[in-house]
């Protein structure tokens, strides 16, 4: 097995001193393998941001290492700018008054991309982005989603084998974002690694290998994201509504009643499923086969659903699952 | 070597040329290239007959005091402006030498502004028909890249101090006018208090003013021009140790924002 793209053991990070001291980052721990997508989840304050810094060598660690392809964040500055790209969303990160192109151009160098390359390296990111068209126009007449696939291009203009995303999505409209996370999904077939901090589930759900869910600055759960998506306990959720009497059998097999109304003769009842396939398809049958049913509606699980029930459990006392092997996961 | 050479130039070409570019849309630059070193010059010189010696001496000081504005101004925010921008961490956490960065920065801010005095005064100086003597040109020219020079390097300076303290903004002001009173340009060091004759020799424009008018009386005295190259490279050390410390205070105490 190769180095791992992000190799994080026993971080902490504490801002201030005495009565002011925040405590953001507790004892982090996890691996990020090449090729692999981390999406890290957790609240505002959550201590997502501040992990993203560390790699990104903006910010030391107070205790704890932290490398990229083995490289320290701490020690060796330069060998880890070069490898990694960092996009952090938002409005600023430009010079308003030059161009789109003008401004990557700058930055495109500072990132260290030479300058024999660097005008077809620019141009390509600025087309990839689709920004090719607006290129010549000042920064300060862009959208916010123009800004922002800016910052994506300024994040993959150097070729980084690290790209960190910080909550890439924020302030973008369905269609943007629905842009953006496709062409993440194309990186990932290039062979790198990301960092996606996302408040945004879905960008999680859709991207993911696995999932590292932050709080209070501990790492509670690190797990593939197919895991995180079953830890919710249940596959999808099914809504039944009928007429006169409720079935009886509809909460024997493993189907759990969440919840059951009735208005005027007419009722609803939600189950939890622990899978949605053949068989419990046919186990609803049997179960409805003498109701007199007016529709069936089936949810599958969403991360949203399983990201609030986490939350839930944690907020409860229930332990962390941080996974010892996280890392090894590939898709 | 030659190719790290060749590098290091195109990234402070690449700086130089990104300030200047946002230079052209800042008011303030019109203010104190153009609007500060007119005003000036009809004030002290507007209304008198100059002989081509006093002429030489008073626009030399004239272009000076602009051109210490325009270093505190202009040069002296680059730091300041990239913190507003939210450019900051990326410009000194890239893949060159902070230092280098500023460097381009601040040259492209000083050449820019100076550009702007020369071309204004040079204006003024023929509406108002002005004689020179000039014996020396080469001289002046050699005075004209240390003034540069020195303001790159003191523009750096300030750009770093105002990047530690929260109230840059309130300290380019207050740096302004106790150097125009103290700097030894428009009022002459000597008719200074004994006490405070030391200021203005902290200052390199004084030193250049003071060769430049030496020049113009037709002597050429090296040791005002030493003294004002010296002055430059100190600035300059200063700038770099204090662009590191700042910098690695920021790494740790992270006051470094991306955005």
């Amino acid at each position: 097995m190769g180095v791992p793209a992000v190799e994080v053991t026993g971080v902490g990070r504490v801002f201030g001193r005495g009565r002011h001291e925040v405590v953001a980052l507790r004892d982090v721990t996890f691996e990020v393998a090449e090729g692999q997508i981390l999406g890290v989840l957790g609240s505002n304050g959550a201590g997502k941001t501040t992990l993203t810094k560390i790699l990104a060598t903006l910010l030391e660690p107070t205790t704890g290492t932290a490398r990229v392809f083995g490289h320290d964040v701490r020690r060796e500055l330069r060998a880890v700018r070069r490898l990694t790209g960092v996009v952090f969303g938002g409005d600023r990160g430009f010079y308003g008054a030059l161009s789109g192109r003008d401004n990557l151009r700058y930055f495109a160098m500072l990132a260290g991309v030479g300058r024999r390359t660097i005008r077809a390296k620019v141009d390509d990111a600025l087309a990839g982005v689709g920004l090719a068209e607006a290129a010549r126009r000042p920064v300060e007449t862009y959208s916010k989603g123009m800004r922002q696939r800016l910052h994506i291009a300024l994040g993959l203009v150097a070729e980084p084998r690290l790209l960190l995303l910080d909550e890439p999505t924020v302030g973008l409209d369905p269609v943007e974002a629905e842009r953006l996370r496709t062409t993440i999904a194309a990186l990932r077939r290039t062979g790198v690694s990301i960092l996606l901090t996302s408040h945004y589930l879905l960008d999680i759900e859709r991207l993911a290998d696995r999932v590292l869910v932050v709080a209070q600055g501990r790492v509670m759960v690190d797990t593939p994201a197919a895991e995180f998506a079953r830890s919710a306990g249940f596959a999808a959720t099914v809504t039944l509504q009928g007429r006169g009497p409720l079935p009886a059998r509809l909460d024997s097999y493993r189907m759990a009643v969440e919840s059951v109304e009735d208005q005027g003769g007419v009722w609803t009842a939600r189950l939890r499923v622990p899978d949605w396939g053949g068989e419990m398809f046919q186990q609803l049958s049997a179960a409805l086969a003498d109701a007199d049913v007016l529709g069936v509606d089936v949810a599958p699980v969403r991360l949203e659903d399983v990201y609030a029930l986490v939350m839930q459990r944690l907020a409860q006392g229930e332990p962390a699952r941080t996974a010892g092997a996280a890392g090894t996961d590939r898709r | 070597m030659t190719e790290r050479l060749l590098t290091g130039g195109w990234v402070a070409w690449m700086a130089l040329r990104a300030e200047q570019q946002g230079m052209r849309t800042r008011p303030m630059v019109v203010v104190v290239a153009v609007i500060q070193p007119v005003a000036l010059l009809f004030v002290v010189a507007g209304t008198r007959d100059l002989t081509p010696g006093e002429a030489t001496v008073t626009v030399s000081a004239v272009v000076l005091t602009a051109m210490w504005s325009a270093t505190v101004w202009t040069a002296g925010g680059v730091l300041r402006r990239e913190r507003g921008y939210g450019t900051l961490a990326r410009s000194v956490t890239s893949l060159y030498s902070p230092s280098l960065v500023l460097f381009g920065r601040s040259l492209g801010a000083t050449v820019y502004s100076a550009v702007g005095i020369l071309a204004s005064s040079a204006a003024v100086v023929a509406l108002l028909g002005f004689r020179f003597a000039v014996p020396h040109p080469g001289w002046l020219l050699v005075a004209l890249l240390v003034v540069v020079a020195s303001g790159t390097a003191l523009g750096m300076l300030l750009a770093c101090l105002f990047l530690v303290t929260r109230h840059g903004l309130a300290w380019s002001g207050a740096l302004i006018y106790p150097v125009f009173i103290l700097g030894g340009l428009l009022i002459p060091p000597d008719a200074l208090p004994a006490w405070l004759r030391w200021v203005p020799a902290l200052l390199s424009l004084r030193w250049v003013h003071e060769f430049v008018v030496a020049v113009s009386g037709g002597s050429v005295r090296l040791a005002p021009l030493g003294v004002a190259v010296a002055l430059t490279l100190g600035y300059l050390l200063l700038a770099v140790v204090c662009l590191r410390v700042a910098v690695d205070a920021g790494r740790r105490k992270g006051t470094l924002e991306l955005i």
